[in-house]
């Protein structure tokens, strides 16, 4: 198993590179095209709202068998299929792709405060191949939620 | 003077994202005069629906629509040669002896593969996460995150050739 990410380089390199500003001529534009302030159109939308409750109840109302239950059959969400990989995985690259902090929780167990980070991960694997050809690779999404212990005083 | 404080607003916010909005507006457009167009229309839009500053994603999310429909229209009328010409897409900041290299990866950028490129701008300047890309771009969030690989390993692999 190989942990690496070769990624940083590149990455380090596009932070040299930033957006383009707008030229003075567009940026006018775009300040001139400011959106006004309406009483209207809050108004309609409030009559819209009103009206789609209403149309909403009155159709609740008066179809017929109005309760349906979930069609058993219907199923929940699709299981995928899960197809075997051809070959022998070789290789794996783990590639971590985002961090992002969920915030601070109280753990139930220990009483103790901790954050939860959910990490992105590209898992990538590589098949043995047949001689001469190159290894076949396949790339899977991941994602975990980790606990990190926070230092309590 | 709430308009006044509302201009400064627009303003504001403007000067902070505006640059941002554009790459992806030219990126999802055929020229430049398409990409202000749609950038116009999306800012406008997307303020109005949010009452406000919107949230990036939406931004980016109307700036695609946008884009498809003009597309759309555009395909229907006679078709012209629209290019984006050469205007700069990025600006370089970085050392000297780093620019060579830069103006490489502007180049690379250029020539990525549109599916490719799209997730790489709102992943890596559009500041989105990969869900906020994912539903930007209306694929699988584990689609967004093998392009955004496969976009870095292209560039790698094309600055690895032009620079040898």
């Amino acid at each position: 198993m190989k942990d690496s990410n070769p990624d940083r380089e590149i990455e380090n390199l596009l932070r040299g590179l930033t957006p383009a500003a707008p030229e003075a001529e567009l940026m006018g534009r775009l300040r001139a095209a400011r959106p006004r302030e309406s009483n209207v159109i809050p108004m309609v939308r409030w009559m819209a709202l009103v009206a789609a409750v209403a149309a909403a109840i009155v159709l609740i109302v008066l179809l017929p068998g109005g309760h349906h239950a979930g069609d058993p059959t219907a199923g929940g969400p699709a299981m995928s299929a899960t197809v075997p990989p051809v070959g022998t995985p070789v290789e794996s690259r783990q590639h971590l792709m985002e961090v992002l902090d969920l915030g601070v929780v109280s753990d139930a167990s220990s009483r103790q405060p901790v954050r939860l980070i959910r990490t992105t991960w590209v898992d990538e694997i590589l098949y043995e191949a047949e001689p001469g050809s190159p290894p076949r690779k396949e790339a899977r999404f991941r994602q975990e939620v980790l606990p990190v212990s926070l230092t309590t005083y | 003077m709430t308009s006044n404080a509302s201009q400064d607003d627009w303003d504001g916010w403007l000067v902070e994202h505006a640059s941002r909005f554009l790459l992806f507006a030219r990126q999802q457009t055929r020229c430049g005069q398409d990409a202000e167009d749609v950038l116009q229309e999306s800012l406008v839009e997307s303020w109005k629906r949010a009452g406000g500053r919107p949230e990036a994603a939406l931004v980016f999310a109307t700036i695609r629509r946008r884009a498809i429909d003009l597309g759309r229209r555009t395909d229907r009328r006679t078709r012209r040669e629209l290019s984006d010409g050469e205007a700069a897409h990025f600006t370089v900041s970085m050392t000297p002896d780093q620019d060579g290299v830069l103006h490489e990866l502007e180049q690379a950028l250029r020539h990525l593969p549109p599916a490719q490129r799209e997730v790489l701008t709102l992943k890596f300047w559009g500041g989105l996460t990969f869900v906020e890309v994912a539903a930007t771009l209306e694929i699988p969030q584990g689609t967004a995150a093998s392009r955004y690989r496969q976009a870095l390993e292209t560039l790698r692999e094309t600055l690895t050739v032009a620079l040898t």
